[in-house]
């Protein structure tokens, strides 16, 4: 597959959690083009336990939709009433390359992200510090902390229920960590002394993986007694000394462990990757690499902001030049995530963001229903804004990890800790985001959650294909940049959203939108003073650009530095064209129940003009 | 014609098949073709024993540094229970020992504790399903094929018993109560429209019940019914809607009989589940853990989002092309007819086949 120029047609997998994405990509008029999508239930977990099955059933339906026959029957043609043949996935195989009838693709790639996060056990010599440390990395990956084992001196003794748990239960990883290069070694040597004891007739296959993170002398007594037994890995102290984090290898370590371990062992991976042209990488993976593409090809001085709220974790990624800064909230999702993000939040906070009246216990029942078919999708709207009260506090959290480990500085006060940095351009997905046909909503989920400031554009990855491009650039970088360019973005608009307080009704900023000549509105212009407290949207066409010139009030910054500082910018449109957000950051929803309700109906129907509200 | 594929919830009579595994390897009791009864012992392995942590150090009132002198075993000892592990003597103080908690294995000894494994003990791995063996996966179970009736659940907890079904409501949208569960249903698996009372749950434990099969429960009871050990399988979803009419006809019709209520935990690969035993001889071509059913008109459906959440209706058109909902999603789908002459859109992933 080096001869890119061989390569035409191209299918594009992404199993997720809960849903499998298939693209069909193909050239036209001498350029790649997306061309179709459809999507399945994913098969990863019981009763199915295979995901090529629902790869196989994605891609059926990718045939019907395309009208064009992309998988064959090995064996002679079988009764389609008969259940069992229907089921197998055994005899069908993928039809590449591309033949001549039109049939099959030249080239299959893929991306998964379908395997539940790593369950990871700390051992730590004290309950803060390092074992902290090692919590914050886990927040950040894919990583669930089932155990935290503080063995400082007064608590050395190891807890028989927790060794119990360790052996029949075992953890994917066990993390080690504690002590500042140069301490002692004799507690880390008795750790893993007992470690060694606990799992020394566990079956290999059963013991978990072992990563050392701790001080850097007892390294060797460490290895020594550990690498016989365990996959052992040794990365950075996360704690070299007490002033200092170093949790960028261990971040990637574990990564790398989900990665290859962890998603390699899913049922029906192997074949996955038998049928892929290249490697299967992990959706986070992919999704990140198209972010640092974005960033670069279009040169955002102040970075892309990308968001994928999927099933079972929602991702948050930040690409600027050449850094790339993530977090990762394992088991916080729009699916089976609902339960965590119930758990970290509380009902209450969920129910917040609904304006609808609605007890606790409907708004509960509402999301345990969803949760037990992650793959179904709300017909109503009290079902599509609870999902995405849902959504917003998934993103809250896991933006407030970032915000805590990359934007925030020790010490900082409570409002610097709640706002995110202005970013040239937010990229949203997922599968909650893309089943959303109301972009009013989808911006308004995340202006609320994201709370971003001064001038930024958002788009969303509509066709879920966002992560497959990732994979794809790999093999046929062109093809990747065509299709990403031309076909992979939803054009929501540009956001104007100011920083500062005033009461609700005082004047926060005059816009003046000055209309491209060559286009549609031919140079009309339009100036507006928008008051605090309130989201408007102004028309501006998909395709179509405009200078905007911006003159804040002296209560608002909008993103330049300084307070009543104005400026002016080349915009482009979008299907909501130009969304002023003058309600301040930190967002502050009222307390009161009447009041909040009335609050979030307004914005909507400012962004959505023909909200059906339930009665 | 569509390519829609619903896999089948519900089953009147169906060819089942599950695999029994052992949680280690160990030997398996039977062979290929065995006919196996519920009791039958499939197989057998001896399990890791349980690994304590004595804090000898504590225990006697010593340093780590001075246990060493009075310990009496050393690591890799055989011992059996109340043997002294180690022993302290202080003056004017009667002899103090730390004694094996069981028949065991010294493992090592760390900064004052020493690790002791319980010796393994055997596991046995019951048939559950009387059938036939259609496949042996050496050292670790079988594959047990069998003519059941099926009804799969949406949420389950705890393990698998079995029992007679007993149901206990007239009608698929009544509530269990708690002064029916009484002592007589011992040992049964009872099943009702609704549950939304914990105290079913109580008088279930006091006269040990062996499980609950409704159509909704309470979310709020979802907490105890994990706790509560038994198996409680819910068919429909959390809140109060009655259970599909056609799975609650199927187990009035089934009462009485000898069932498997699986509520998903443990080692279950097929999710929560009530399997009732038919008889008859399973085709020994079908290997499938769940079968796969092209949707078709005329098909009988479960509608599983609100609006229309509970509901069942008849496939009346498999369109070609993606529709669009009430909200304006787009999604593939199918035109359903409900019970109350109502022609609706409902995407696949929001139904469920019923046969």
């Amino acid at each position: 597959m080096s001869d890119q120029k061989a390569i035409q047609s191209v299918l594009a997998v992404d199993v997720g959690s809960t849903l499998t994405h298939v693209c069909l990509l193909d050239v036209v008029d001498g350029v790649h083009r997306f061309v179709a999508r459809a999507e399945y239930p994913s098969t990863v977990h019981e009763p199915e336990n295979d995901l090529m099955i629902g790869v196989v059933r994605a891609i059926q339906q990718l045939e019907q939709i395309a009208q064009r026959p992309m998988l064959q029957r090995l064996e002679q043609p079988v009764d389609p009433t008969d259940p069992a043949s229907v089921a197998e996935v055994g005899p069908i195989q993928l039809i590449t390359p591309e033949r001549d009838t039109g049939e099959g693709v030249d080239l299959f790639v893929a991306t998964c992200s379908a395997a539940r996060a790593l369950r990871c056990a700390i051992v730590g010599l004290t309950a803060t510090l390092s074992v902290e440390s090692a919590q914050a990395v886990c927040d950040s990956t894919n990583a669930l902390v089932t155990e935290s084992i503080s063995l400082s001196k007064h608590m050395r003794r190891w807890d028989n229920q927790v060794l119990a748990r360790l052996r029949e239960d075992p953890p994917d990883v066990i993390l080690m960590v504690g002590g500042i290069d140069g301490g002692p070694v004799e507690p880390q040597e008795s750790a893993a002394r007992v470690l060694a004891a606990a799992y020394d007739d566990v079956p290999a296959q059963r013991r978990p993986i072992v990563v050392y993170a701790g001080n850097l002398e007892a390294r060797k007594a460490v290895s020594a007694l550990l690498s016989p037994l365990f996959d052992l890995r040794v990365v950075d102290n996360v704690r070299p000394n007490v002033y200092t984090e170093s949790l960028g290898e261990l971040q990637r370590e574990l990564a790398s462990i989900y990665e290859r371990d962890k998603l390699a062992a899913l049922p029906g991976y192997e074949r996955l990757s038998r049928w892929a042209q290249a490697p299967v990488r992990a959706t986070t993976e992919a999704y990140g690499d198209v972010l640092r593409y974005i960033a670069r090809r279009n040169e955002l001085t102040q970075g892309v902001l990308g968001v994928d709220v999927g099933g079972s974790t929602t991702l948050i990624g930040a690409a600027s030049g050449t850094t790339y800064q993530w977090s990762l909230g394992a088991a916080l999702g729009a699916g089976s995530g609902i339960s965590r993000v119930l758990e970290h939040s509380g009902i209450g906070h969920v129910q917040r963001w609904i304006p609808l009246s609605a007890s606790d216990d409907e708004v509960r029942q509402r999301l345990e229903n969803a949760r037990l078919r992650p793959q179904s999708i709300p017909q109503t709207m009290e079902e599509l804004l609870t999902l995405h009260a849902v959504v917003r506090q998934a993103l809250l959290l896991v933006i407030r990890a970032m915000r805590q480990r990359y934007w925030s500085d020790a010490g900082a006060d409570a409002a610097a800790v709640e706002t995110t940095p202005p970013f040239d351009l937010i990229a949203a997905r997922g599968g909650a985001i893309a089943h959303t046909p109301q972009e009013g909503l989808l911006a308004i989920t995340l202006l609320d959650a994201l709370q971003p400031v001064g001038l930024t554009r958002l788009v969303v990855d509509w066709a879920s294909i966002w992560p497959q491009l990732g994979a794809l650039a790999a093999v046929a970088p062109m093809a990747a940049a065509q299709v990403l360019e031309r076909d992979a973005f939803r054009e929501l608009g540009t956001l104007i959203a100011p920083i500062g307080e005033a009461r609700d009704g005082e004047s926060a900023l005059n816009l003046r939108i000055i209309r491209s000549a060559n286009g549609q509105d031919k140079g009309q212009v339009t100036e507006v003073d928008v008051p605090a407290g309130v989201i408007q949207r102004f028309p501006l066409a998909l395709h179509e650009h405009a200078i905007i010139e911006v003159r804040p009030s002296t209560q608002f910054d909008i993103g330049l530095g300084r307070k009543g500082l104005g400026g002016k910018a080349q915009i482009r449109g979008g299907s909501l064209g130009i969304v002023v957000d003058t309600r301040g950051r930190p967002l502050a929803l009222p307390q009161d129940t009447r009041q909040r309700t009335k609050k979030l109906r307004n914005w909507l129907e400012n962004l959505i003009s023909d909200v059906h509200w339930p009665a | 014609m569509s390519t829609g594929l619903l896999e089948t919830r519900f089953a009147s009579s169906t060819q089942l098949v599950r695999r029994q595994l052992l949680p280690v390897p160990g030997e398996v009791l039977v062979h290929l073709g065995d006919q196996v009864q519920a009791d039958d012992v499939l197989a057998e392995a001896h399990c890791d024993g349980q690994l304590h942590a004595i804090d000898l150090a504590a225990e006697l009132g010593l340093s780590v540094r001075a246990l060493e002198r009075h310990l009496l075993v050393s690591a890799g000892d055989e011992v059996t229970a109340g043997t002294p592990l180690a022993t302290a003597r202080w003056p004017r103080l009667r002899r103090r020992s730390a004694l094996a908690p069981c028949d065991g294995t010294v493992q090592a000894i760390v900064a004052g504790q020493l690790l002791f494994r319980q010796r393994p003990e055997p596991h046995r791995l019951h048939a559950y399903i009387p059938g036939r063996v259609l496949e042996v996966h050496p050292q670790r179970g079988v594959s047990i094929g069998t003519v059941a009736a099926l009804v799969r659940g949406i949420w389950g907890s705890g393990e698998r018993r079995l029992g007679p079904l007993a149901v206990m409501t007239g009608a698929a949208n009544e509530t269990l109560t708690w002064d029916k569960v009484g002592m007589r249903y011992r040992g049964a698996l009872l099943v009702g429209g609704i549950l939304d009372d914990p105290r079913v749950l109580a008088r279930a434990g006091q006269f040990r019940l062996n499980g609950i099969l409704v159509g909704s429960i309470a979310a709020s009871l979802r907490p105890l019914c994990q706790q509560i050990g038994m198996p409680i399988v819910v068919t429909e979803g959390m809140g109060h809607i009655p259970m599909a009419s056609p799975v609650f006809e199927l187990l009035l019709s089934l009462h009485g009989r000898q069932a498997i209520l699986a509520g998903g935990g443990g080692d279950a690969q097929s999710g929560p589940e009530l399997i009732v035993p038919l008889g008859g001889e399973p085709a020994p071509a079908s290997h499938a853990l769940v079968l796969a059913h092209p949707l078709t008109v005329g098909a009988l459906v479960r509608l599983t989002r609100s609006p229309y959440l509970g509901m069942v209706g008849r496939v009346i058109l498999l369109p070609d092309t993606p529709q669009e909902t009430a909200i304006g999603t787009r999604a593939m789908g199918a035109q359903v007819r409900m019970a109350d002459g109502r022609q609706v859109f409902v995407p696949y992933v929001n139904m469920e086949l019923l046969g």
